[in-house]
């Protein structure tokens, strides 16, 4: 049995059925749970397994909801998935876990307008101060030749 | 006193040794050092201007007068204004004290030592109101620092002057120099003095590793960020005949000034060349020193000069006691 | 005693990125730091949806312009993985030499950009001077100074004939040279101990709870590094170590990022003698198949991280980068603020902000034009070196 199976073994042998669906490749493991288990597992990933890395933070938009997916992990990664409703997509926040989330999850407010309950510092980061807050370009409702306004940004 | 004395006195100050004369050491001096920097750091330097960049520094200056001279809001007109003008004079004045063309300087006086070093430390605190005319955060910062690094180097500068005073036991420049007849201080008992006095003045100067005032890579340009076109060339012009004024008076005093083998008839040309050979002899040595070493921090510099160099003047000041 | 502001950035001498460092200061001291990243949002991420993938390549370079190599490194392994084909063991062993490559021009960069925000200009010249060998041999391998765009997918657009393999190895010889004279003088050098000893403190555990990467983290002792850990390219059969140091302060990045030079050149060397024979590249379909892929290499500043999702058609539905800098961001505010520890001058802020790794872009040739006699002329690289002395290979 490869490394990989008998780590989704003893994840599984904690979490059980709140597992949803897995999937296995070298060096690499993709979880998904559901909301109200992703905070939970994380902290299982951190705690108990040493997991202290947290890689990178991906949102994407699918048909069927926001994917919010935290990549941990040294050796070998971890991806934990997990499904948001699209209208109002709302998640807790990692940073009391792993505070280096912060930038992360700050990116992706901005990019996709997830919001993330308990964030310390949740202030605009990667786009500009005046962007307006209702626009979230990494969504796929935003199309690339936007036509934006030309702003005044005032100076001589 | 006649009019064609008159005459005479009038042309030295106007050109030789006076303002034209320094204006053009000055500018000399400026190219020499980036000249120098430039090849100790395998560059080429300035290249263009006039034969091996040679007029690079004039270029720099003309350049500078044309630009538009902007006065910020916020600022203090009158200091703005008057600060350049006084840094360059009190520069162009303290250079007129020292030795060049014979042992007195143009402006030979009993006592002319501690007017010169008493100017320097004027220039600093000029520096020092420069930067807080301008009201700028990091100009403050800059002048603040100017002034923090003064409480450090000054106490060991001045004692390395005295000591040196002391061995010819007389505070005028003409004298210690013409007391050098016989052995130059820094190959006699002075060495020490001659160190301390060299990283003394690079402070003073402002350049690497003493360069905090006007750190480029934290404070941007520091005391002098605000300054452009005419006050800024004015600046420069002023930092450059210091630059000419230490070497000189290092020189004078640790080297023997303008003295050396003359042929008799000839003095007047022959102790230019050689005081002009000295003090580019200590040039070198300030620009090698500037090519060796990282900025310190402020915190450094003042324990630096408090831990060596104003031990080192003392330990100087006793040899010195001692000898005579 | 009252506090201000000091903005530093997004325009500064010393920090030649866009990012602004609001400094809150007591006197000298600094006592509070906030960031502001947002001048630069490129959309690269969006604009990567709206090409296929074999398009995308030339954007991924360049969001970089320093690690272009690895960024295209890991898009290719990353669009690889979709595939499911076997890539040409030749073309893994040529990518490492290139990515190694370009991590020794961007670690000597790095030595002479950190040399020059604690205004160690002479060091910084001889640094670049000596990272032109290297400029020149990516020129050699690949075509280009800076965008190299070497890798591809399936493979790397051109072999290393056998002469330009002596000319590598001879060339490996110069830099380790001068990598163990810089490696002797920053270790020896006074006032470079002086300002980076103790300076910029990341404690181990700062250092883990902040996910900081690269050299960064194994300045603060802890062993992690992508090519070890998670190896991709060839790093599983080219021996190497992984430099760690444990003063956890500039220093220590100093001394890392020194030793891993000689670490590159070794594996370089090493590549070249056991460079396995076959094509250097295959061909592979436009449309690559369904399912995700991750993909994380060691780039020269730490941990670059490329994820894709991919619905089988030829464009990705969501490509995701993760460059470096943004997860050392955290770390630069632990050591910025550094929680009373030690005291934070205004002096340090650059050097800590630069011992996490700025980037800048070059130039390669210079034109000059004489008005008066009104003849334009351009200087080759040769022409200008022949000016400044040099050491000849």
């Amino acid at each position: 049995m490869s490394f990989e199976e008998s780590f989704l073994n003893e994840v599984k042998s904690v979490f059980g059925e709140k597992i949803i669906e897995s999937k296995l490749f070298k060096r690499r493991i993709f979880l998904k749970v559901n909301p109200e288990n992703y905070y939970k597992l994380i902290e299982f990933l951190v705690k108990e397994k040493g997991l202290y890395h947290l890689e990178t933070m991906t949102a994407t938009e699918l048909k069927e909801g926001i994917e919010i997916i935290a990549h941990l992990g040294v050796s070998t990664s971890v991806s934990v998935k997990t499904i948001l409703d699209k209208n109002s997509p709302k998640i807790v926040s990692l940073c009391n876990l792993i505070p280096g989330a912060e930038f992360y999850e700050r990116e992706i407010m901005d990019l996709l307008g997830v919001v993330f309950d308990g964030h310390p510092n949740p202030k605009r980061f990667v786009l500009p101060q005046d962007w307006p807050s209702d626009i979230h370009p990494l969504r796929k409702s935003f199309e690339t030749r936007h036509n934006q306004p030309l702003r005044n940004v005032g100076g001589e | 006193m006649s009019l064609e004395s008159f005459l005479f006195e009038a042309l030295k100050i106007i050109f030789f040794p006076g303002f034209v004369f320094i204006f053009i050491l000055a500018l000399f001096y400026e190219w020499f050092d980036r000249k120098f920097y430039a090849k100790l750091q395998n560059r080429v330097g300035p290249l263009y201007a006039g034969p091996l960049g040679i007029l690079q520094p004039l270029a720099d200056f003309i350049k500078l007068l044309s630009k538009e001279d902007i006065v910020p809001k916020g600022v203090d007109k009158v200091l703005f204004t008057a600060t350049p003008l006084f840094s360059l004079s009190l520069s162009i004045f303290a250079t007129l004290l020292l030795p060049i063309f014979s042992v007195k300087g143009l402006l030979s006086f009993e006592g002319d030592l501690v007017i010169a070093v008493v100017l320097l430390t004027f220039l600093c605190i000029i520096t020092f109101f420069a930067g807080v005319a301008s009201y700028n955060r990091f100009s403050i910062i800059g002048a603040e620092r100017s002034f923090l690094q003064l409480i450090g180097y000054e106490i060991p500068l001045m004692i390395s002057v005295i000591s040196v005073a002391l061995n010819a036991q007389s505070v005028t420049i003409s004298s210690i120099v013409s007391s050098q007849k016989g052995l130059w201080y820094i190959l006699g008992p002075n060495i020490l003095g001659f160190i301390v006095f060299i990283f003394a003045a690079q402070a003073e100067l402002e350049r690497i590793p003493f360069d905090l005032p006007e750190a480029e890579q934290e404070l941007i340009a520091g005391w002098n960020i605000d300054y452009t076109g005419r006050r800024l060339a004015m600046f420069r012009l002023a930092k450059n005949i210091e630059l000419v004024f230490l070497c000189g008076l290092a020189a004078a005093l640790f080297l023997g000034g303008p003295l050396g083998p003359v042929v008799s008839g000839y003095e007047p040309i022959l102790y230019t060349i050689y005081f002009i050979i000295k003090s580019i002899f200590v040039l070198a040595i300030l620009t090698i020193v500037r090519a060796l070493f990282a900025r310190l921090r402020i915190d450094q510099i003042v324990s630096l000069s408090w831990k060596y160099l104003l031990p080192l003047a003392i330990i100087q000041f006793l040899i010195v006691r001692l000898m005579i | 005693m009252a506090t201000f502001d000091i903005p530093i950035g997004p325009q500064h001498p010393a920090l030649p990125e866009p990012l602004l460092l609001k400094l809150e200061v007591e006197g000298e001291t600094v006592v509070g730091v906030d960031f502001d990243v947002s001048y630069m949002h490129r959309g690269i991420e969006k604009l990567l949806e709206t090409k296929t993938y074999f398009q995308g390549l030339p954007l991924v370079e360049r969001i970089c312009g320093i690690c272009n190599a690895a960024h295209g490194l890991c898009y290719t392994l990353n669009v690889e993985k979709l595939y499911d084909k076997e890539i040409p063991p030749r073309a893994q062993y040529l990518r490492l030499i290139v990515e190694e490559l370009s991590r020794i021009h961007s670690h000597l960069l790095w030595l002479g950009v950190a040399a020059f925000e604690i205004g160690f200009n002479t060091m910084f010249m001889y640094t670049w001077r000596d990272r032109e060998y290297v400029m020149d041999m990516l020129e050699a391998i690949t075509g280009n100074r800076v965008t190299t765009e070497y890798s591809q997918i399936g493979g790397v657009r051109r072999d290393i004939s056998p002469e330009l393999a002596d000319k590598l190895l001879k060339t490996m010889n110069v830099v380790e040279e001068r990598t163990k004279y810089y490696i002797k003088v920053a270790l020896t050098e006074p006032t470079i101990a002086k300002r980076t000893q103790g300076v910029g403190y990341l404690s181990p555990e700062d250092a883990k709870s902040t996910c900081s990467v690269g050299p960064i983290i194994r300045a603060s002792g802890i062993k992690f590094d992508i090519r070890a850990d998670d190896p991709y390219a060839a790093h599983e059969e080219v021996p190497f170590n992984v430099i760690t140091y444990d003063s956890c302060d500039v220093f220590g990045r100093v001394v890392v990022r020194a030793q891993e030079l000689l670490e590159c050149v070794n594996m370089i060397r090493y590549a070249l003698k056991n460079l396995p024979s076959g094509p250097f590249r295959i061909k592979l379909p436009m449309k690559p198949n369904a399912g995700e892929a991750l993909t994380r290499v060691e780039a020269p500043r730490g941990e670059l991280l490329h994820y894709t999702l991919c619905e089988g058609t030829p464009k990705p539905y969501r490509y995701k980068v993760r460059t470096p800098t943004l997860a050392n961001l955290g770390a630069l505010r632990a050591m910025l603020t550094s929680k009373g520890r030690y005291v934070v001058n205004i002096g340090d802020v650059p050097i800590i902000y630069g011992s996490i790794d700025p980037c800048i872009c070059c130039t390669a040739r210079v034109q000059f034009i004489d008005i008066k006699k009104d003849k334009t002329w351009t200087w080759t690289l040769d022409e200008i070196r022949n000016r400044s002395r040099r050491m000849r290979v």
